[in-house]
């Protein structure tokens, strides 16, 4: 017992309990709200990178590449700290609000990138097929396209989902305090790096792991017969 | 805005190069342990394999910050003398290992990619194991793996802003002390902070989708 | 023929006047695919398109349903003009009910629910209804037992059948065959021929682009012989096979026969 003690300090660790417990429910908050807003953006510019409309494709190409060839932490500096005020706001994003934006934006762009290439894998064929029975292009897209796109494009999105749970880290940065910075707390306030963040590491493994296993569940389920 | 821009330049640049000189490391660094790591993913190590994949759900399933804090700060806390890394080295070892994860599945998945037949046929004609990764399955593999690599360089690159949090004064490092300097130019400085990193990625990123084209992709699960 | 000795007026299901297309792909040279192809459909008649690949005979098939748009020239189908762009397609559609070479059947639905979906999505039929008609269809194709089956658990031929059946279950005017037995098995081609061969003997209007002389000859009321975008012959299968005039017409058959 000593001997882990030495190494994992629990007794002190259970002092923190309400501190990673809050710092987890942040973490997992903003990823929630973030993985709702990315999902909206990501489908509004993977619809715009295949419209007809060259203005239209191009403009969603640029915010993709733009996005994908910046760190995300630069993202978060540019919402939080370089942002004016917000006109319907009447002020400037708080760090909760800039962090979970710059979450949503960046994902977005990644996310855009999966639906387009799940809508684009779905054949030819099938929208041929569709058209030949005079589907209009809602009944196509809602019953041919979309359902066999979104059973492809589930299992990468969960993965892209846990990468946002894993970025949601770096909005500790700008003072958010989620479950990375309970761990920095509980360093800074009794120096024991190794208790506080193989913590933190256990944490994030956790919510990992459980999308890992949804994630493979739903491949299983959605891959048909 | 102009005048900011001359005055803050060379420490920008100074801490551009850093960047640069990080990424690189680590693209040498990454690549060579995730190579390792591949082939025997890809091989029929039993053993070797299912701990290979632990330790790749382990890097995977956590966060990179979390990964460089337990490098540089919970490592030394062992108290074994050769795990005291300075900030440099630590950033180029998390960054390696953070890598090492993405390349691996991205060899195994290369390999993967050659057909079967190809093995059995190299085999008939006498070649030896290694022979036949040697000459008949890497060639093939290589080529598919180039688009894939290029996606792992630009996260690599990215990865590189967050070990400004242990006290490398890389390129956005450079631009928030350059922002305590001028805090009336943040816009100014953060977007060219942002820039510099785009115009480092974006050739890598249109590198990838050149390879693509020429070589074609493989499914991977990145 | 003599309009004017001959006073009935032929009723024309379809008629393609003087129709051209051209394809264009980035970096490569335009493709002509139809030049001014000008023909007609009388109703029950069963009409097909022979010609080596790359004749154009795919891309005139696939204009009669506006799966392919035309850059000039007009076609009626049932006396509309779907060159026009005010025309609701997918109503002509519904009308003209197509099988394609690789079946395009939705891989993500059984067999069964390939049938009642056009039905309940366009032709807004009640699922009890759709169902029946579709129970109804399937063991007419030779099927019974394979509703609840997807796509990928059936082989080509029963593929096929449930294909045809799709398309029949909007009840359409026209039917269009894509080479619809080229990517079969040779003992699952006959079947489907001969599915086809009984379409045709219910009075079905047929245009059926096919590389199947037998059947071309057994079953078909007139054959068209198309290359390089143009219809060269045209003819009874008798007159057609026994006697071609047109030399490519005559190669080709010397190819094929």
């Amino acid at each position: 017992m000593n001997f882990l003690l030495e190494f994992y300090n629990y007794r002190i660790l259970a002092e923190y309990i309400p501190q990673f417990y809050e710092g987890l429910c942040t973490t997992l908050k903003i990823s929630f709200v973030a993985l709702f807003g990315s999902l909206a953006i990501g489908t509004v510019f993977a619809c715009l990178r295949l419209a007809p409309n060259p203005i239209l494709w191009r403009l969603a190409a640029s915010y993709v590449q733009a996005i994908r060839s910046t760190p995300l932490l630069v993202q978060i500096y540019i919402i939080y700290f370089a942002l004016p005020e917000i006109p319907l706001l009447d002020r400037r994003l708080n760090e909760l609000e800039g962090g979970i934006l710059a979450l949503a934006l960046n994902a977005g762009a990644y996310m855009s990138e999966i639906i387009r290439a799940g809508i684009q894998s779905v054949a030819r064929g099938q929208v041929e097929g569709a058209m030949s029975l005079g589907m209009t292009y809602i009944q196509r897209m809602r019953h041919v396209v979309l359902p066999q796109a979104l059973a492809r494009v589930v299992p990468p999105l969960l993965g892209q989902t846990a990468i946002l749970i894993k970025d949601s880290s770096l909005v500790s940065f700008i003072g958010v305090s989620e479950l990375f910075s309970a761990g920095v707390t509980v360093m800074t306030e009794r120096l024991i790096p190794t208790e506080a963040f193989v913590t933190v590491a256990l944490g994030y493994l956790v919510i990992y792991l459980v999308l890992l296993w949804a994630s493979n569940w739903a491949q299983r389920r959605l891959a048909g017969p | 805005m102009s005048e900011t821009i001359l005055i803050t330049a060379p420490l920008l640049m100074k801490g551009l190069w850093l960047t640069i000189k990080i990424s690189m490391w680590t693209v040498a660094l990454g690549s060579f342990l995730g190579f390792v790591i591949g082939l025997i993913r890809a091989s029929r190590m039993k053993i070797l394999k299912a701990a290979l994949g632990v330790y790749i759900h382990c890097l995977r399933g956590t966060p990179f910050l979390v990964q460089l804090y337990l490098i540089y700060f919970v490592l030394p806390a062992t108290g074994v003398e050769w795990l005291k890394f300075e900030a440099f080295p630590a950033a180029v070892i998390a960054l390696s290992l953070y890598t090492s994860t993405y390349v691996s599945e991205i060899v195994r998945a290369g390999i993967e990619a050659v057909p079967k037949g190809q093995v059995e046929a190299a085999r008939a004609l006498g070649m030896s194991k290694w022979q036949t990764l040697g000459h008949v399955i890497l060639p093939q593999a290589l080529k598919l793996m180039i688009p894939p690599m290029t996606g792992v360089y630009v996260l690599i690159i990215k990865g590189t802003s967050v070990v400004s949090v242990i006290g490398i004064t890389e390129l956005l490092r450079a631009g928030e002390q350059a922002a305590l300097r001028y805090p009336s130019e943040l816009m100014t400085l953060y977007g060219l902070v942002a820039l510099l990193y785009f115009v480092y990625c974006y050739p890598v990123l249109r590198l990838g989708r050149w390879a693509e084209t020429k070589f074609g992709r493989i499914e991977n699960s990145l | 023929m003599d309009n004017n000795k001959n006073k009935t007026v032929k009723n024309f299901i379809i008629k393609v006047e003087e129709v051209s297309k051209t394809f264009h792909t980035k970096g490569r040279k335009p493709v002509v695919a139809l030049k001014q192809v000008t023909l007609q459909v009388e109703e029950g008649e069963v009409l097909v398109i022979i010609g080596p690949s790359g004749s154009g005979k795919s891309t005139l098939l696939r204009t009669l349903n506006g799966l392919e748009t035309v850059d000039a020239g007009h076609i009626w189908i049932d006396n509309v003009d779907i060159t026009r762009k005010e025309t609701n397609l997918n109503q002509i559609r519904q009308k003209v009910g197509m099988v394609f070479q690789q079946f395009n059947l939705f891989e993500h639905k059984t067999a069964l629910a390939n049938l009642t979906l056009p039905q309940t999505a366009v032709l807004k039929t009640s699922s009890g209804k759709a169902e029946a008609t579709a129970m109804a269809l399937l063991n007419k194709v030779g099927l019974e037992g394979m509703e609840r089956s997807y796509p990928s658990q059936l082989s080509g031929g029963q593929q096929q059948r449930v294909a045809i059946a799709r398309s029949l279950v909007m009840k359409p005017q026209i039917m269009l065959f894509d080479e619809v037995t080229s990517a079969l098995d040779p003992e699952a081609v006959r079947g489907i021929l001969e599915l086809m061969e009984s379409l045709a003997h219910q009075g079905m209007t047929m245009v059926v682009v096919t590389h199947e002389m037998g059947f071309a000859r057994r079953a078909g009321d007139r054959i068209i012989f198309m290359d390089g975008g143009e219809i060269l012959e045209e003819g009874t299968p008798q007159i057609f096979f026994d006697n071609p005039q047109h030399p490519r017409a005559q190669f080709f058959l010397s190819q094929v026969l």
